[in-house]
């Protein structure tokens, strides 16, 4: 049985590297985006069908996610330097892609945030007119070491300036609101239904002390606040 | 198990340049295509070449194709790809291995079992022999690109990679003939 109108026998030639270069690439695509040949590719059970099905079994889903977070704290690393000129001269990314609704959203996500922690940071005073801050926990009395943070695609960044390395936390995808309550204090408010996996993944920072603040009834009644000592200890 | 095609062949072999050029240039989201689009093939030419294991193949993976993007270069000597596979089969070279398979599991297919008899075979080939083979029979590159990734001509890919089928061939041979008696 055939669902489609490739040729099978173009199909098998595939199989066997006996196709010119530019039709065996051809087919390689055909073969990727149809069911039909695909299952047949692997009913073949041939030895490149199966090293090709390996490689699909194989192949761990967040491997961008973990390569993104590589590319991220790289960056932070490398000294500043001017783009090369064929750098400059280069078109942006696929513009389909950057203009995908998920995309300005986490875009539109990103500079709320970081508009909310410069006005904290830098301002240094809590706003007149902001609603009425939450009461958050009592945090032990060490001296404060006014840590610079940032805020870049959805990570959060906190450099101490006595050189200790620097915490970034990815919250823009769980929380709602980061806000500076005071001097080395940071609070968190996150929506209801992702509070399992925001706790599931500060944990994995354990530079943070980290305490859902039950003390206070939320904004929103359905969200949770979660308060963090960052200063240096 | 959604059927999500073959990962490894889904490569874009044209017109990544641009998506190079701005992730080098600090666009995250061109870097996440590049990763999207190339990690599955970068890592399974690893995993497979060093028998080193998923996560040790999983962190050399996302290191090196991070660091292609992240850490400048003002001369190119290659495509993205290539110099990923390139540093993959230098990485793979060094990766500590592991003594042994995984073991099988429940869920797995019923090509399940060819497939370790073929991960056993290749254990037997040498080294040289996978990194030639993985990246035609498993990633299904161009030649011209195989070429690029081992700094050699086409024709000389090409006989490499048909060298290490004869080789495969035979280390399945014999395997079969040791354990099942069937050749």
């Amino acid at each position: 049985m055939s669902a489609c109108a490739e040729d099978r026998k173009n199909v098998r030639k595939f199989m066997e590297d006996l196709l010119e270069e530019g039709e065996y690439q051809r087919v390689r695509r055909h073969v990727q985006e149809c069911a039909s040949c695909r299952q047949f590719v692997r009913a073949a059970g041939s030895i490149s069908s199966l090293l090709m099905d390996m490689g699909r079994t194989a192949c761990p889903a967040d491997l961008a996610d973990a390569a993104l977070f590589h590319y991220d704290k790289m960056r932070r690393e490398q000294p500043a330097s001017p783009p090369s000129p064929a750098v400059e001269a280069a078109s942006p990314v696929d513009p389909v892609a950057v203009n995908r609704p998920s995309d300005r959203l986490w875009k539109a996500l990103v500079v709320v945030l970081a508009a909310a922690l410069a006005w904290t940071i830098w301002g240094g005073v809590q706003t007149k007119d902001a609603p009425a801050p939450p009461t958050v926990v009592t945090v032990p009395a060490v001296a404060p070491v006014s840590p610079r943070a940032d805020f870049e695609w959805g990570h959060l960044h906190l450099h101490w300036p006595s050189g200790r390395e620097e915490l970034s936390v990815f919250v823009a995808a769980l929380a709602h609101e980061v806000r500076y309550e005071a001097p080395g204090l940071l609070v968190v408010r996150v929506p209801a239904e992702h509070a399992e996996a925001w706790q599931k993944a500060i944990e994995e920072y354990p530079g943070l002390v980290m305490a859902e603040d039950g003390s206070v009834e939320p904004p929103s009644g359905s969200d949770r606040l979660y308060s963090f000592d960052y200063r240096e200890a | 198990m959604k059927d999500s095609g073959f990962p490894v062949i889904n490569t874009l072999l044209e017109g990544a340049e641009e998506w190079v050029s701005a992730a080098q240039n600090g666009d995250t989201t061109a870097a996440r295509q590049l990763f999207d689009r190339y990690g599955a093939a970068v890592f399974s030419y690893i995993f497979f070449l060093s028998s080193a294991g998923r996560d040790a193949a999983f962190d050399k993976t996302a290191e090196l194709m991070a660091r292609r993007l992240a850490v400048r270069r003002l001369e190119d000597e290659g495509s993205f790809l290539a110099d990923c596979l390139r540093e993959a089969r230098d990485a793979a070279r060094s990766l500590p291995v592991r003594a042994a398979f995984d073991a099988p599991s429940a869920s797995e297919g019923p090509a399940a079992g060819a497939q370790r008899l073929l991960k056993e075979a290749l254990e037997r080939l040498s080294f040289d022999e996978k990194a030639y083979l993985l990246l035609r029979d498993q990633l299904c590159l161009p030649y011209a690109l195989i070429a690029q990734v081992h700094a050699t001509d086409e024709r000389q890919a090409r006989l490499r990679v048909e060298k290490a089928r004869l080789a495969l061939r035979e280390a399945l041979e014999g395997i079969l003939r040791r354990k099942e008696g069937v050749l």
